[in-house]
């Protein structure tokens, strides 16, 4: 919102829990907010009860059955997945395995790409959390326009969610999803995306479930997509 | 919703944080239609609706076993967790349609809930229709565009052509209300 300097003042806790609850919050406001959701409790009180009021809302929505192959892909993702169903190596994994087989570490791998070209990915960035000891690996496959991500080593914060953001040059950063707390996702990339030129990857801490706005909250770290 | 069907879809999300694919799969039976209507709803596109309940339910699976801090109930953990993710993909979105494309018409969720279902919301949540009911229509439906449509200020303004800091003032006087009637203790 470009003249939140003529919005009213948020006096009411209640009425800005609201707002948070419901996603209407931006920028500094939004900030705001969610340090105050994990730092004051009776005003993360405040929002869930908003949660809450409002969920008969949805719940009074007619039912709409997703189709099968939803369902198929939720298996597909999930760890230790039906083995029997053999759900296929994911590239980037494979692209991994070939660089530790051959001695390299993740980044380093512009020198053994000609031996796994079939299985490598277009560009790749590698995301570190030094508080977590956490480190995500992030494939663009070009032809497919899909962003893999890989928990590659540590694990995530428990507290709240880690978000990763897609950002072009001069763009504002398109939400990819959660970051995975194991295995990999993978995720087209944003409508919008014309190329990978200047693509920086992004994470973020978020509050449980995502950003409530659509933008970062508090951006973690941030690397470059750099072409094999 | 009713006391049993609560506790069940609670008893579900506890097995599923022990890492039970099948509390996972009777968990996405009785609860996907709901969230796939949210994102639906939401999104008004299948494609982007889809993979969104794809990733939601990901995040039930990595996230059940944080679900007994947060104090929400069951379902409106599951709903709050689809809505998020629906209104992320909706706010990345640039220059897209605002409109469900009529193909999809047929298949997305009514706004309101039918007469049938009318009826049996009424016993068990009736207090919120009641409570919006009170306000006046605009207003009210500015209400559940923001909650069933992941409408923005900006979305309000727009579509009821009154400038923007004026809709954030009503909106709050609405929600103050629907607050004070949900919860007068709290008032």
């Amino acid at each position: 919102m470009s003249d939140s300097a003529a919005m009213p003042p948020a006096e009411d806790a209640d009425a800005l829990a609201a707002e948070y609850a419901l996603g209407l919050l931006q920028g500094e406001e939004l900030s705001v907010a969610a340090e105050r959701m994990r730092q004051d409790s009776a005003f993360a009180r405040a929002v869930r009860a908003w949660q809450e009021w409002l969920a008969p809302l949805a719940e009074a929505l007619t039912p709409v059955q997703p189709p099968a192959s939803v369902k198929a892909a939720i298996d597909r993702a999930l760890p230790g997945a039906a083995t029997a169903t053999a759900a296929p190596l994911s590239r980037l994994r494979l692209w991994l395995a070939g660089a530790v087989a051959a001695g390299a570490v993740a980044l380093a791998a512009l020198v053994i790409v000609p031996l796994v070209t079939e299985e490598a990915p277009d560009q790749v960035a590698t995301l570190n959390l030094p508080a977590d000891a956490a480190r995500l690996v992030a494939g663009v496959d070009l032809d497919d326009r899909t962003i893999e991500v890989t928990l590659d080593a540590g694990t995530l914060p428990a507290e709240g969610d880690v978000e990763m953001w897609w950002i072009a040059p001069g763009g504002t950063p398109v939400s990819l999803g959660l970051a995975p707390r194991s295995g990999s996702v993978t995720r087209p990339l944003p409508a919008g995306a014309t190329g990978t030129e200047g693509i920086t990857l992004a994470l973020s801490a978020e509050p449980t479930g995502g950003s409530p706005n659509g933008q970062p909250t508090t951006v973690l770290t941030t690397a470059a997509l750099t072409a094999l | 919703m009713a006391t049993a069907a609560h506790q069940e879809i609670e008893r579900l999300i506890g097995r599923v944080a022990l890492g039970d694919r099948a509390a996972f799969d009777t968990l996405y039976e009785r609860t996907s239609g709901r969230l796939f209507a949210v994102c639906l709803s939401v999104l008004k596109d299948r494609t982007e609706a889809e993979d969104t309940l794809q990733e939601v339910y990901l995040r039930v699976w990595n996230a059940a076993g944080r679900y007994a801090v947060n104090g929400l109930s069951p379902m409106t953990w599951l709903i709050t967790i689809a809505r998020n993710r629906a209104i992320d993909r909706l706010r990345a979105r640039s220059g897209a349609p605002a409109v469900a494309p009529v193909e999809d018409a047929a298949a997305l969720p009514a706004p309101t809930p039918g007469p049938e279902a009318a009826t049996i919301e009424a016993e068990e949540k009736g207090q919120l229709h009641d409570c919006i009911a009170q306000l006046e229509d605009a207003r009210a439906s500015a209400v559940r565009a923001v909650y069933l449509e992941g409408a923005s200020y900006a979305d309000i303004a727009t579509a009821q052509d009154v400038p923007l800091n004026t809709v954030r003032t009503w909106l709050r006087r609405s929600l103050q209300r629907l607050r004070d009637c949900l919860s007068p203790e709290a008032a």
